[in-house]
């Protein structure tokens, strides 16, 4: 029913354009800051990109890396070493153990020197699966636009997996946790004379599901490979929660070789910092499409700078559907 | 020995009109400390020692009253005042004498006062007027909003005849809903709120209609540019019944008829007609059943109509399509005062006020059946789509004065108030002859229903000739979906009169406000929302303290300088990333996600200097504020300004008589810059960097930082207004013609601003050429009107 406040907005538009005039009027530029990203996991090195902030009248273009800075990593409080520079990122040659705290500094001389920490998200266990399969009717019409008429229903049958994923939060932390599934799709090709296909290996998909939990969940995207509904642990401190997710039963069918692939499910635990962040990000995007809408700050843990430091870890089980 | 004492009382009222008069005073002229003023139905009971008096009664613009009596027992004597045309000049403030009053922080604005201001397109707008006063801002340009003392427009208590309005805004908020000829009287409580107001936590706007002349018909013309008024009154019954009709009327959408009818007569096809227009209607009827006794029923309706109807024909189908979108409000009061004795005065009051915003679409069409083409029958297809929502407000009220002995007034009563909200329903019907189809459905949210119960007492102390306090206390109790919130509100007040010209005032207020208001614009629109408080959401609370010193300089002057300090907890306000585009089906629970729950507070310091007297009146405000909010999950919980925070604002208002056939009116504003939220500066964000670093054209745009809400200042406002009225006294009666300059320094004030892309701005695909712009809404605005009143 938005629909009812189009009239509103539009008479609101006519009037402000009809009798306004518009002024350019001076903005003053603020001072530039570091921005620090880096979002580490217990699965590869602690890598970190520095670029600088633009003026809010400055082109995506005047974006810079910061190639000269110095960049100290600690743990727990405890100098590790200064990463290099290499291709656009900062290395380090550690590889982050969960439930560790680590501080990054950095400072180019010019811009104020950044700080950030973040504690390496904990794993959890996956207390148990489930699955369910159900044959959905769902009905449809058609529209033709020649006798503008709907037309009968035209019955469609989708075959859905329901999943079940319990887990226990540690009450100790303050993560937040996702889920995601995934499945390793093969690849064919279709040499002549016949065309008859030839398994060529598998790509592991990311696959989208519906989540069917009514509790406060949030999709996240982390990276291009990761995303699902994560849920912050205040909503059931200590306690369990299961995930429950709907797929097409097609997502996970090799239907060339009549079998069904295997499901890996995967619990992403989402440091305090990074949950924060996606979700803020998440908003700040919405708001971008509604004009009205208050402004949004992206969560940044970066002191005297903007970005992010934060951590993941991931527990992967597998599941074969019969 | 102590004398015995006795008292006196009876009705102030005007000689020609048999209105009766608020706020006039009345004493004992061979002790001038003795005196009270009459309240807001002209009754005044005073009490004083057995012996001579000398009862005088004194209201700017009329004669002094002046008679002798022995009081030997107490005694009804009802006050006619003549206007004297001696001492017509041009009346500024009203008759309430800030040196003697204990009551702080509130202003009498008499509406003669406000019909001599220069306003936007001529048109007398009461809340335009009170913008000027300090400690008040007015929200964006053109707009009728008010926000005293750093509060929300929802924490103004607007009441008209004793009846909360719940939407005072028409045409989007740039005019008000209160016609100026059809009030007699203004008062605006800022703080120090004596115990009979609740309800809201930063100002009381008390309006009174005209009762309506009991001795002689009489009226009032007037045709202005956007809209023509007129009012009618005069006696029933001579001195006995009376009535008032007073309306109004927006013309824009008349105007433009012939041009909708030349271009739908060019269009043999197509007709077209739309407009937008409001009207309301002032009506009140008045009757003195004794002397002791007397009835009002008093009304007001008022609407705002945008509408829009397309009829298509070709051959011999017909289709038409029709849109209309109307709010408006509806308030009503019947009352009885009842004098049970000199001591006691009664009002009782039974009150309605509704407010209802509907949108509706519907649409007809002629067809042939598609599938047998030998039916040759001509089928009628409609639909039609509305959406409903508002608030009604029923209550029965009691008042009681009683004037204990002569240091003693005391006010108390009660006050139930049956509301139902009406958060949003939707209605759709479809029929279709062909298809033989017939459907007709509603959904949406359910009403809500809440009960409120209040009940007061309010005692003003005179401890001795120099010290007088108010002392009260309100209770109210509040239920809604089986839950019961409840709330005592002390309030106090004091007066310490250091000479006859100077007194220090002192004032402490806690009040209470169970309704919550979703708007995040700032342009009233009549989609915002009334809702009840929550167990997530509970009442709004608000704390003021004021201090002041109050001064009268060489009879002509009067000056006062006021402090305040103002808690405020429980605000709401919209989340980030929210607005009230989001708040559709489910908004009666489903705008809880919506919002957030905050604090602020605000202090400040106001100065205002008054001259009364003489051809040259007016009034100079100066306010130094600060308003700030937070919340936690807004800017991380930083403190931040509140939109209207504003650092300076200045108010003057001068109306000067040339003759007695020209008066010239005179308005300057000045204000320092709205606070508005705009990006500070922009960063790669964290999931787009492998893209920055691989080049990819795509996803690679920064994100905006915004560091805190409203951190960023307009430029400052500030804008002349000048007005002449020319008036020549005519054989019927006197005429007025009115010219008026708008802006009349064609100051480009800010409504709003972007970074061009933004709202009103094209799309920019190349920040390169961004820059930040203002979007100015009014240039200088020429007006006439011509009024013309009838002897």
């Amino acid at each position: 029913m938005k629909n009812k406040y189009l009239i509103p907005l539009f008479l609101l538009f006519a009037l402000i354009t009809a009798c306004s005039e518009v002024i350019d009027i001076k903005v003053d530029e603020k001072e530039k800051n570091i921005v620090l990203n880096s979002v580490i996991s217990d699965q590869e090195e602690i890598k970190v990109n520095l670029t600088k902030s633009i003026g809010i009248l400055e082109s995506d273009k005047k974006v810079a890396l910061i190639e000269d800075a110095t960049v100290e990593l600690f743990e727990n409080d405890i100098f590790i070493e200064k990463m290099n520079y290499a291709n656009g990122y900062y290395f380090s040659s550690l590889i982050p153990q969960t439930g560790t705290k680590y501080t990054i500094k950095a400072n180019n001389n010019v811009l104020k020197p950044v700080e950030a920490t973040t504690y390496m998200a904990n794993k959890t266990n996956i207390k148990r699966i489930n699955y369910s399969i159900d044959s959905t009717w769902r009905t449809e019409q058609w529209y033709d636009t020649l006798t503008q008429t709907f037309y009968d229903t035209i019955i469609v049958s989708y075959e859905e997996v329901k999943i079940l994923v319990e887990i226990t939060d540690n009450p100790q932390t303050n993560d937040a946790y996702m889920l995601t599934l995934a499945a390793k799709r093969p690849n064919y090709v279709y040499p002549p004379p016949d065309y008859l296909p030839v398994k060529v290996g598998d790509t592991l998909v990311t696959i989208y599901y519906n989540s069917l939990n009514k509790e406060a969940m949030e999709w996240v995207n982390i990276n291009q490979n990761m995303y699902g509904g994560a849920i912050a642990d205040n909503f059931f401190s200590g306690q369990t929660f299961t995930f429950s997710a709907l797929i097409y039963a097609w997502d996970i069918k090799d239907y060339q070789n009549n079998t069904t692939m295997p499901l890996y499910i995967n619990i992403v635990n989402l440091s305090d910092d990074l949950y924060k962040y996606v979700t803020s990000k998440n908003k700040y995007d919405e708001a971008s499409y509604n004009p009205l809408a208050e402004p949004v700050n992206i969560f940044s843990n970066v002191k005297n700078g903007f970005g992010i430091f934060a951590s993941y870890s991931v527990i992967t089980d597998s599941l074969l559907i019969k | 020995m102590f004398a015995q004492k006795h008292t006196v009382s009876g009705f102030i009222e005007d000689a020609s009109s048999g209105e009766r008069l608020i706020g006039a005073a009345v004493f004992d002229a061979n002790k001038i400390t003795n005196g009270t003023t009459s309240n807001v139905y002209g009754f005044y009971s005073l009490t004083l020692p057995e012996g001579n008096i000398k009862l005088s009664c004194s209201f700017v613009g009329y004669s002094l009253f002046q008679k002798e009596i022995t009081l030997k027992k107490d005694t009804t004597i009802n006050i006619i005042l003549n206007s004297d045309v001696l001492i017509d000049e041009i009346v500024i403030s009203g008759e309430r004498n800030q040196v003697e009053d204990v009551q702080m922080s509130v202003v009498d604005v008499p509406i003669k006062t406000i019909q001599k201001l220069p306003v936007l397109l001529g048109e007398v707008d009461v809340l335009k007027s009170i913008q000027l006063l300090p400690g008040v801002q007015s929200g964006t340009e053109g707009s009728s909003g008010i926000y005293v003392r750093g509060g929300g427009p929802d924490q103004n208590l607007i009441l008209l005849d004793g009846v909360p309005v719940y939407n005072v805004n028409h045409l989007f908020g740039f005019f008000s809903v209160f016609n100026g000829y059809a009030i007699s009287d203004i008062t605006l409580y800022k703080g120090g709120f004596p115990a009979r107001y609740s309800g809201r936590l930063s100002s009381v706007l008390d309006i009174r209609m005209k009762e309506g002349n009991m001795k002689k018909y009489a009226g009032e013309v007037s045709i202005g540019i956007i809209a023509s008024k007129f009012t009618l009154e005069g006696p029933i019954v001579k001195d006995k019944t009376s009535f008032i009709i007073s309306g109004r009327r927006t013309y824009l959408d008349l105007l433009t008829i012939p041009f909708q009818l030349l271009f739908s007569g060019l269009n043999t096809e197509a007709t077209f007609f739309g407009g937008y227009f409001f009207h309301d209607l002032n009506a009140k009827i008045n009757h003195k059943i004794s002397d002791k006794d007397r009835i009002f029923l008093s009304t007001y309706m008022g609407r705002d109509k945008v509408y829009m109807n397309m009829i298509s024909k070709w051959d011999e189908y017909q289709d038409k399509t029709r849109f209309d979108l109307h709010w408006g409000n509806i308030t009503t009061a019947l009352r009885w005062n009842h004098v049970f004795s000199p001591k006691l005065f009664a009002n009782f009051t039974l009150t309605y006020s509704q407010y209802n915003f509907v949108t509706e679409a519907a649409n007809e069409y002629q067809y042939h059946s598609w599938s047998n083409p030998e039916d040759d029958k001509l089928y009628t297809s409609k639909y039609s789509l509305g959406y409903f929502s508002g608030i009604i407000d029923e209550a029965i009220v009691s008042d009681f004065d009683y004037n204990l002995n002569s240091k003693n007034r005391i006010k108390f009563g009660t006050n139930y108030a049956y509301r139902i909200f009406k958060p949003g329903i939707s209605a759709m019907s479809i029929t279709d002859e062909g298809e033989d189809m017939e459907i007709d459905t509603t959904w949406g949210n359910t009403n809500l229903h809440a009960n409120e119960f209040t009940i007061y007492a309010e005692d003003e102390i005179s401890i001795n000739k120099a010290i007088k306090v108010n002392l009260g206390v309100n209770y109210s109790n509040f239920a809604v979906r089986d839950t019961i919130y409840d709330s005592w509100q002390p309030r106090i007040a004091a007066r310490v009169l250091m000479s006859d010209k100077v007194s220090l005032k002192f004032s402490y207020s806690h009040m209470t406000q169970y309704l919550h208001f979703l708007t995040n614009t700032s342009i009233g629109l009549p989609t915002d929302l009334w809702l009840p408080v929550t167990d997530l959401f509970p009442p709004e609370t608000s704390i003021q303290y004021a201090a002041g010193i109050a001064i009268k300089i060489f009879k002509k002057y009067n000056f006062s300088i006021e402090g305040y300090y103002k808690t405020m907890e429980n605000l709401i306000e919209y989340k980030e990333g929210a607005s009230f585009l989001d708040i559709e089906e489910g908004a009666s629970v489903g705008w809880e996600s919506k919002v957030l729950s905050g604090r602020g507070w605000a202090y400040g310091a106001e100065f205002l200097i008054e001259k009364n007297i003489g051809d040259l009146s007016g009034w100079i405000g100066y306010t130094l504020s600060w308003t700030n909010r937070q919340f936690d999950e807004i800017a991380f919980g930083k403190v931040f300004p509140y939109r209207y925070d504003s650092r300076h604002d200045i108010g003057i208002a001068l109306i000067y008589k040339i003759n007695d056939h020209i008066d010239m009116g005179a308005t300057w504003v000045y204000g320092t810059g709205s606070a508005v939220t705009l990006a500070e500066q922009r960063f790669l964000p964290y999931e787009n960097v492998e893209n920055y670093l691989n080049n990819v054209e795509w996803g690679t745009s920064t994100s905006e930082y915004y560091g805190s809400r409203n951190n960023y200042r307009m430029p400052a406002y500030h804008r002349l207004d000048i007005g002449f009225n020319f008036m020549k006294e005519k054989k019927r009666g006197t005429r007025t013609w009115s010219f008026g300059l708008y802006n009349a320094y064609n100051r480009q004030n800010a409504f709003y601003v972007d970074f061009n892309g933004g709202l009103f701005g094209e799309y920019y695909s190349d920040r390169e050429t961004r820059k930040l712009v203002k979007y100015s809404l009014f240039p200088i605005i020429p007006s006439v009107s011509y009024n013309f009143k009838f002897k």
